[in-house]
Order: structure tokens, then C-alpha cells, then sequence
């Protein structure tokens, strides 16, 4: 069973479609991030899930229970955290991990210790005193201390400096489960997902764009250059899995969405039997990025 | 701290890297046979990744003969054979395609690049003897 | 159940300093109320004794206002952040959690004021009871709309703009609207009191139903919808209510209104006389126009405006003045109320005279002279219709009960000339001095005061009080509680010969303004007299 199913997801609001047919599956058991762009739907897609706001149009599942029917029950083993998280500020840390503790039947006071120790929390500090950093490590152990069978994180890394995302990324391992435990982080800093992710799923203009496995995904991506030692090329019938494809002098330049071993280099050598090619891997924000842009340009859209 | 170097870098699959760095840990003698490898759990503290991933590449690692499961102590290193030629080679693979790459788009011929490795293994294997040549 | 205690707790450890300022308060208000110390507040002191009562009362209400708007939103409803939407409670608890918070921060000081009057001033439960269940009941009303407007907003700041939006929606729709429309009550007459209930029912109503489908539904769009049909009942509450008095009133008055104007037109030089006076050394009141009104209308009363308009002198700008009016004892009352009944007039004249008192600035030797130009005077009149709301006899326990509610005679002492009657009477009104609860909920009902009045039914007299001591002791929006001790003093051919069964009490009420502005044609020359000489009409 899927931990999140999304099917045919719509949302409207007025005249601005956030979400459109949009469909994913999130495996139980594993690190999913959903990219994109500004805009793109996700947090959207995220209160969807969460029954903070309702679809228009579709339906989604969470742990098994459609999102709509999300009650205490389902809540108590989801953890959630967002940009805005709105704390009780005049809490100390303490008084707000005392305060969430009789909400959660599954709370692990012994992760509680643990993960106060890894974060170097101030106990007695009252939150409003605390730097932003701190504050989101405060919200994520009220998220992590319960062990939710799902956690969701809408953007949890923006304005976090980079000693700060590691801790935040070893606290989610420290509470991690393997097998039972299902992580959903929706983010636009994808560098820090990219190790992370199992799966990566890319939404823009609130379409789904991809979907599937970080490994897949990074194996048929390539990033291909092709010296043509002074022979010009006709650029006509490229395949569609070729996106965007430039070209300087003799050099050429593409992403090739569909790379295994040798294909791309064999259809050179046939018509320009001079050419240096040379494939190069992406990252996965390299990926992201070349798929924003293609769905800018051509509206059609290029099936992948 | 594992027991094998690794560095990851973005736009490798984690799971290729890690066989990768292991096997050559293995190779040179790092990863001695009948070591207990890290657990699952360490491994993605570790490395930042997700133990989806880290038990992935050790169920990889296990498949190829690498590591072995153990019921009592865990996950092991393997015992196997020293200097095996073919493995080392495969595991230069990716330098050895850069440089081939490189040299071709410089229009270097193949004798003049294979010279030039020769000269560069010579340079960093006897520096002692080296500074004595001159 | 134990979440909802927890979530209590929380609020209780944030909010427990509410608890014993709102006793402080509650006490201190107790403590300048007539129940609870032996205070017999004479007229002088019941203007500042009643600025005393609605100020403590405004404080203890808008406190608890803002507490419980902090209550409120410390859980946030309308646009809470992650942690609050991911809390695995049930709305119906959250909205119970809160309730209790707010109930034991602001409702368990009334309580414990009363362990305190108790416990440190040995006051017993029936003496400060009943008042507090009163600032119990309009801090009710108070929270609720707290509840409901802090359910609807996110901080503060945002409540008080809604209030601010509510209250202006309101006036403006008073002013503009209003006038314009005809609108029918639904409720038939003499019903003023039951507006006012009305009212505070739509409020208790309106207030949770908001709160309920804030918290239970959280459809933001609803809620409002809710508030805004809310308003429209209430508004339309409250203006029906006064179509009645204006509809009756306009008949009877306009052809009174025509003779009166006339009357005034015809005012006469040797009674309009200024005169320069100086009541006391040193004093800069002086006495400057005496105005007499001949052949007033019988059953009217006619009374200056409290401030008189401006002085002119002929050609010149007009002399700013501040004024005060008053006037001589007033016979009116019983004239209304004798011509109600049907008894001969006792007056022989139908003058009635005022006095006005203002300042000139400087002396001017030709001002005084009078030799300067004549000055032209201008003054409102206030033109009421005396109403007769009932009568009852001079017995303990009886009662009038009347639109505006009801008067009950609490005790009746007859001592030779003096007649002296204890009444508590319970009735809705606004007054001079709205307090901020008051005014919202008392808008568009027409302006008036009760009077009383003693009516001998054998010898078809009338008698008005001579001396009145009132308590208010405790108003809650619109409503009041009101003891009065009304003194009557017999002449003495009355003393002789009636007995206490011959007297009733009326209860009185002024009608509805109907104002006339006249300007004097007449000149009028300021000169200086020498000597006081005040008439004996000028009593007051």
C-alpha cells in the first residue's frame, strides 16, 4: 500500500487552476521529494493532503484513508511541518514538547531526549527567543518526537543555514524507521533532497512532470556535448527525448531523457563519423531545471 | 565514521556510488574480509542518505558477493580473492573514459596519451627516485 | 475529555493574571454600588456616581473582552499555522477547551467577588447577588462577541477593525438609510422593553452561531454571511421599534406646534427684556434674556433646549456664546398630566418662562449704556407630548407594568405632609450618557425619562416630586435597575384632609422631541440693574 496516493487532483481557486489532473504515488517506506518551481502547486498539494483545504475535483489518500476523512486518528501519526508553523512563542521548549506529549498515544520519550541532545536545544529557553533555525528544530522534534507513520515537510529548509539542514536532515534519520516510515518533503532547494530522496516527483504549473525513482531518474538523464570537428549540423527530426538542444558553432548541445549506454554516441558517429561526444550525468537540480524549462517554452509539452 | 572513504557527489545514483566506493575499499585492502560492515541504520545517518537507499546498497553489495549476512553479528565483508585485474580495471572506469574524452578533444593521438600516462605513473611512483634522476 | 482539560490547563497557566484583576475590578465596582455600602446618592452626586458605575462597568466589559480574544486566539482558528492544523484533537474539543478557559478566566471572577465581599466584608450572597449576576450576564454578552470575533480573525488588531466596521455599518446605515425606509415592526406596540430583549437575543444568538460554525465547519465565508444577516435583523429590530412614536406623534402634534409658533412670533418687547445682572461678586454668569411663551398649549411641555443658539446685534457677526438654560420649577409636568386626566388647570397663566445664562466677553461701557444696538436672540424649544404610561395605588407591592417595562412600589411612608415612595422599577432605555455597551444595542430607540407623579383622584390635584434620590444600581445593556425614593410634600389643606387611599402614582413619560428653532424679531437692549433682583421663579 501506498503511503500518499493522489488521483486526477484538481484545484481551483476563482479563476487560477493551482492544481491540475494531477496524479502520484508515494511508496511506503521512503523519502519522497516533490520539486518545483514557485507556484507550481505544492503546497497546494500538500494541504490537500493534510484536509486543510478540499480538491475540486479528484481524490487523494493518506495512510490508507481518503484525505478527506483525515480525523484526530490519522493526525496523531502524521507529523507535519511547513514554512509557517506559528508556534506558541511564549512557551519555552520544554513547555511545548510537555504541552504536545498527552496528544500522541505513540510518543517516544526516549527520542525526545535523543533528539534534544542531537539538536542542542535550550530547554528552558522560551521560544520567542529563539533564532529561526532553532525554532524549526523545535517544530520538528514536536513533528519527529511521536515517530508519525508519515512526515511531511512543505519546505522545511528555506531561510536554515547549512549546519542547520544537516541537523535537520540527521534528526528525520534519527527518528527514521526503516521500512515503516514514510518521509514527504516538498522543496525548492534541491541540491539538499537530492542525496535524500528515493523518489523524486517534479510538479509545474501544478501538472505532474515526473514521477519515479531518484536512481531511475538520474540514469537516463545525460547532459550530451558533440564536437563536430568542423562540420555543421542540420538540426531537423531530433528525437523528442532530446530537450533543450542549443548550439554553438560546431558544438552541440542537448539533454538526452532517455540515455543508455552508447545510443546517443552510435547516432552521431553514423552521420558525422568525426564527432566527439561526450555524455555527462546531471543533478538532479540540472534535471529539474531543464524540465521548468521545457515546459516554458514549448506549450505542447514533450512527453518524457 | 564509516570504515571506507566515499565522498558523494550530485548527479551519481547514491546507490551506484556507494558500490562503487566499496568495492574499491575492498580492493585496496581498506575493508579487510570478515569486518563487520555498518548497519543500515548508520550507514544513511552517515551519509545523509535514506536507509531505503543505504539497505539498497548493501542487498546490491550482498547480491554481488561483496558483503555477506551473518545471523548473529550482521552484515560482513566478504572473503575474496586478492588482485583480482579485471575489478581494478573497471573500477578506473570513469577516469579512464574522462581522459580518453579529454585527450580526443584535444586531438591528441592514442601513442602520444598512453606516453603521457606512462610519463605521469613514473612521476608519482619513486619520487625519491625521481629528485635523485636529477 | 482529558485533552480538553489539558489544553484548559494551558490556557489557565497563560491567563490566570486576568483572574484577579477582573476581581479587583469587579470589586471595586461592587464597592461604589448604593447595594453593597450604605450610599444614598442625592442628585448631585449621581452624575458622577453614574460616569463612576459605567466607567468600572466599560472597564470590567472591554477586559474581559480582550482576554478572551487572546483566549481565542491562542488556539488560532481562522488561519492557524502547522502546528495548530495538525493537532490530533477534534474541532468539537478545541471548541469546548476553549469555552471552559473562558468561562472559568472571565465568568469565575464574578464568583470569587462574591467568596471575597463574603469572606473579607461579611456581605451576604443576596446583598451583591443580584449585581453580579448582572456584570456576570453583560460580561455573558461581552465574551460572546469576543468568541465570535476573535473566531473570525487571526490577531487583535483585525478584531478591532471588525468592531470598528460593525459599529460604523451601523451608524452610517442609522443615518443614511433609515430615514429613507418604512419599515413595519413586527412585534405589536408597547413593546419597547421586548426590542431590547429582542435585541440581546439576537446578539446571544447570532454571536454563537458564528462561533459554532467558525469552529465546527470552519467555512470562513459562512460565518460572515452569518454576521452580516445578523446586523440586518438587528438593524431592523431596532428601527422598527421607533416607527411607532414618529407615526403617532406628527398627528397630534402639528397643529400645537402651528400655535406655539405663533406665539412665539408674537413675543411682545416688555417680555423679552435683557438685563445685565451679576448674580454673585465676581461671578461671570449673568443673566441675559428671560423669554416667556404665552397660551403654551395645555398637554404639551415645552422646555428649552439646554444651550441657546447665538446673539446677534443686528448687522454683525454673531457673538459666540456658551449658554445654559434653565427654567423655572417646572409646572409642566403637571399640567400634562392633568389634562391626561381630565382635572381643571391650576395655573392661571400659560407663560411659561426661562431664563437663559451666558457670558459677554468684556464690558462695554455703550453695551451697558444701552445705547448700542439691539442684539436678536435665537433658541431651540423642545416640544414633548407628556405620555401616561399607568398608574398604581400608593400600596406596597403594587406595580404599573408598561412598555418600558415595569415599576413596583417597594415601600410607601406617609408622615404628615411628606408622601414618600420607594420605587424600584426595571425598564429600558438609553440615556444622556450612553455607556459603550448601551449605545450599540439601545440605537434608534427614542430618547426619554420616566417621571413620576402624584395624582389626588378626589380633589383633582397634582402633585410632582419635591425631592428624588435615585440608584441606578445596576444597567446592563439597555436595561435598567432603578430605585428611586420620590418625596412629596402636601400643602397643607391636602395634609388635612386626604389619606394615603386617595393618592395614585403615575408614571410618566416624555414623548419624542419635536423641536422648533425661532428667532426673536424683537430688539433686545442689554443695560445694567444695579441690584439683584431675582424672581422668586427663578428657583433652580
Amino acid at each position: 500500500m501506498n503511503a500518499i496516493e493522489i488521483h486526477n487532483l484538481t484545484r481551483r481557486f476563482g479563476r487560477t487552476d493551482a492544481v491540475v489532473d494531477l496524479s502520484l504515488s508515494v511508496p511506503t517506506g521512503g523519502i519522497f521529494a516533490l520539486l518545483g518551481p514557485n507556484g507550481a502547486g505544492k503546497t497546494t498539494t500538500i494541504k490537500i493532503l493534510m484536509n486543510l483545504i478540499s480538491p475540486t475535483s479528484g481524490r487523494a489518500s493518506v495512510l490508507g484513508v481518503d484525505s478527506t476523512r483525515i480525523g484526530p486518528k490519522e493526525r496523531a501519526q502524521i507529523g507535519y511541518v511547513a514554512e509557517n508553523q506559528d508556534l506558541p512563542l511564549w512557551m519555552s521548549v520544554r513547555q511545548l514538547l510537555d504541552y504536545c506529549r498527552p496528544f500522541y498515544p505513540s510518543w517516544d520519550r526516549d527520542l525526545e531526549r535523543a533528539l534534544l541532545v542531537q539538536f542542542d536545544l535550550p530547554e528552558d529557553r522560551k521560544l520567542k527567543n529563539l533564532s529561526r533555525g532553532m525554532l524549526m528544530k523545535v517544530a520538528l522534534m514536536s513533528a519527529l518526537s511521536y515517530r508519525p507513520k508519515l512526515l511531511v515537510l512543505d519546505e522545511p529548509f528555506s531561510g536554515l543555514d547549512p549546519l542547520v539542514r544537516d541537523e535537520f536532515v540527521q534528526g528525520i534519520l534519527e527518528a527514521s524507521e526503516f521500512g515503516n516510515w514514510t518521509v514527504f518533503i516538498s522543496s525548492h532547494d534541491i541540491e539538499e533532497v537530492e542525496r535524500l530522496a528515493d523518489h523524486v516527483g517534479v510538479i509545474d504549473g501544478g501538472r505532474t512532470k515526473l514521477n519515479e525513482s531518484a536512481e531511475s531518474l538520474l540514469m537516463r538523464f545525460r547532459r550530451i556535448e558533440v564536437n563536430l570537428q568542423g562540420r555543421t549540423p542540420l538540426l531537423e527530426k531530433m528525437p523528442a527525448e532530446w530537450l533543450a538542444i542549443d548550439r554553438v558553432g560546431t558544438r552541440v548541445m542537448f539533454v538526452d531523457s532517455r540515455y543508455s549506454e552508447g545510443t546517443a554516441e552510435a547516432l552521431f558517429q553514423r552521420h558525422f563519423p568525426d564527432a566527439v561526444v561526450t555524455s555527462l550525468p546531471m543533478t538532479l537540480r540540472e534535471i529539474s531545471l531543464t524540465i521548468f524549462r521545457s515546459g516554458r517554452k514549448t506549450p505542447k509539452g514533450i512527453t518524457l | 565514521m564509516l570504515p571506507f572513504p566515499i565522498g558523494l557527489k550530485l548527479g551519481l545514483p547514491v546507490t551506484e556510488q556507494i558500490i562503487f566506493a566499496v568495492k574499491k575499499a575492498v580492493v585496496v585492502g581498506q575493508l579487510k574480509p570478515g569486518e563487520k560492515f555498518p548497519s543500515v541504520r548508520v550507514l544513511s545517518q552517515e551519509l545523509r542518505i535514506s536507509p531505503n537507499t543505504a539497505h539498497k546498497a548493501i542487498a546490491s553489495l550482498v547480491d554481488e558477493g561483496v558483503l555477506v549476512a551473518t545471523p548473529a553479528i550482521g552484515t560482513v565483508v566478504a572473503p575474496h580473492e586478492a588482485g583480482d585485474r579485471k575489478d581494478c580495471a573497471h573500477l578506473l572506469g570513469p577516469e579512464v573514459e574522462r581522459l580518453v574524452v579529454e585527450a580526443k578533444n584535444l586531438g591528441i593521438e592514442r601513442e602520444d596519451m598512453q606516453a603521457a600516462v606512462a610519463a605521469h605513473w613514473e612521476k608519482l611512483e619513486a619520487p625519491g627516485r625521481q629528485s635523485s634522476h636529477k | 475529555m482529558r485533552l480538553t482539560w489539558h489544553i484548559v490547563g494551558k490556557d489557565m497557566r497563560r491567563f490566570w493574571i486576568a483572574i484577579p484583576l477582573l476581581v479587583g475590578l469587579i470589586g471595586v465596582k461592587l464597592c461604589l454600588l448604593d447595594g453593597v455600602f450604605h450610599l444614598e446618592i442625592s442628585r448631585d452626586m449621581e452624575g458622577s456616581m453614574w460616569r463612576y458605575q459605567i466607567l468600572l462597568m466599560d472597564a470590567v466589559l472591554i477586559f474581559s473582552f480582550f482576554v478572551t480574544v487572546a483566549i481565542v486566539q491562542e488556539d488560532p482558528v481562522s488561519e492557524p499555522g502547522a502546528f495548530w492544523q495538525n493537532l490530533p484533537i477534534t474541532r468539537r474539543q478545541l471548541l469546548g477547551a476553549k469555552l471552559l478557559s473562558v468561562t472559568l478566566i472571565c465568568g469565575l471572577p464574578a464568583v470569587l467577588a462574591l467568596a471575597v465581599g463574603w469572606l473579607a466584608f461579611g456581605l451576604p450572597a443576596n446583598r451583591i447577588g443580584w449585581p453580579l449576576a448582572v456584570i456576570s450576564e453583560a460580561q455573558f454578552a461581552s465574551c460572546l462577541a469576543a468568541f465570535a470575533f476573535g473566531g473570525l480573525t487571526k490577531n487583535v488588531a483585525h478584531v478591532v477593525f471588525w468592531i470598528i466596521g460593525v459599529v460604523l455599518a451601523f451608524f452610517i446605515s442609522h443615518l443614511t438609510i433609515e430615514p429613507l425606509l418604512n419599515l413595519r415592526s413586527l412585534v405589536s406596540p408597547g413593546t419597547h422593553f421586548t426590542h431590547i430583549l429582542l435585541l440581546n437575543f439576537l446578539w446571544v444568538i447570532g454571536c454563537l452561531a458564528i462561533i459554532l460554525n467558525q469552529y465546527l465547519t470552519q467555512l470562513r465565508s459562512r460565518s460572515i454571511v452569518l454576521l452580516i444577516a445578523g446586523m440586518l435583523l438587528a438593524f431592523y429590530v431596532a428601527e422598527t421599534e421607533r416607527t411607532r412614536f414618529s407615526v403617532d406623534f406628527l398627528s397630534v402634534l402639528q397643529p400645537a406646534q402651528h400655535e406655539l409658533d405663533e406665539k412665539i412670533a408674537l413675543l411682545s418687547a416688555d417680555v423679552v427684556r435683557a438685563e445685565l445682572v451679576k448674580q454673585k461678586p465676581g461671578s461671570d454668569a449673568t443673566e441675559m434674556l428671560r423669554v416667556s411663551v404665552q397660551d403654551a398649549n395645555q398637554g404639551l411641555i415645552v422646555s428649552p433646549n439646554n444651550y441657546v443658539g447665538q446673539w446677534t446685534q443686528s448687522g454683525t457677526a454673531p457673538l459666540p456664546v456658551s449658554a445654559k438654560i434653565y427654567r423655572v420649577r417646572d409646572r409642566s409636568l403637571k399640567r400634562a398630566v392633568e389634562q391626561a386626566f381630565g382635572f381643571p388647570s391650576s395655573t392661571k397663566t400659560n407663560s411659561l418662562i426661562f431664563g437663559a445664562e451666558s457670558t459677554i466677553p468684556g464690558e462695554d461701557a455703550e453695551l451697558l449704556g444701552g445705547k448700542s444696538a439691539p442684539y436678536q436672540g435665537q433658541i431651540d424649544l423642545n416640544v414633548q407630548r407628556a405620555v401616561i404610561d399607568g398608574q398604581m395605588g400608593l400600596a406596597k407591592g403594587a406595580s404599573i407594568r408598561s412598555d418600558f417595562g415595569e415599576a413596583r412600589i417597594k415601600d410607601v411612608f406617609f408622615d404628615k405632609s411628606i408622601i414618600q415612595v420607594d420605587v424600584e422599577s426595571e425598564f429600558a432605555a438609553p440615556t444622556h450618557d450612553p455607556g459603550w455597551f448601551d449605545s450599540i444595542v439601545a440605537l434608534g430607540a427614542p430618547r426619554s425619562h420616566l417621571e413620576g407623579a402624584l395624582v389626588n383622584t378626589k380633589t383633582r390635584t397634582v402633585l410632582t416630586p419635591a425631592r428624588t434620590s435615585t440608584g441606578i444600581s445596576v444597567y446592563a445593556y439597555g436595561i435598567f435597575l432603578v430605585h428611586a425614593k420620590l418625596q412629596f410634600v402636601l400643602s397643607q389643606a391636602e395634609d388635612q384632609s386626604s389619606s394615603l387611599a386617595d393618592w395614585v402614582i403615575v408614571e410618566v413619560r416624555m414623548g419624542e422631541n419635536h423641536r422648533s428653532i425661532k428667532t426673536f424679531k424683537e430688539d433686545v437692549f442689554l443695560k445694567v440693574v444695579p441690584a439683584i433682583e431675582r424672581d422668586a421663579a427663578w428657583t433652580e
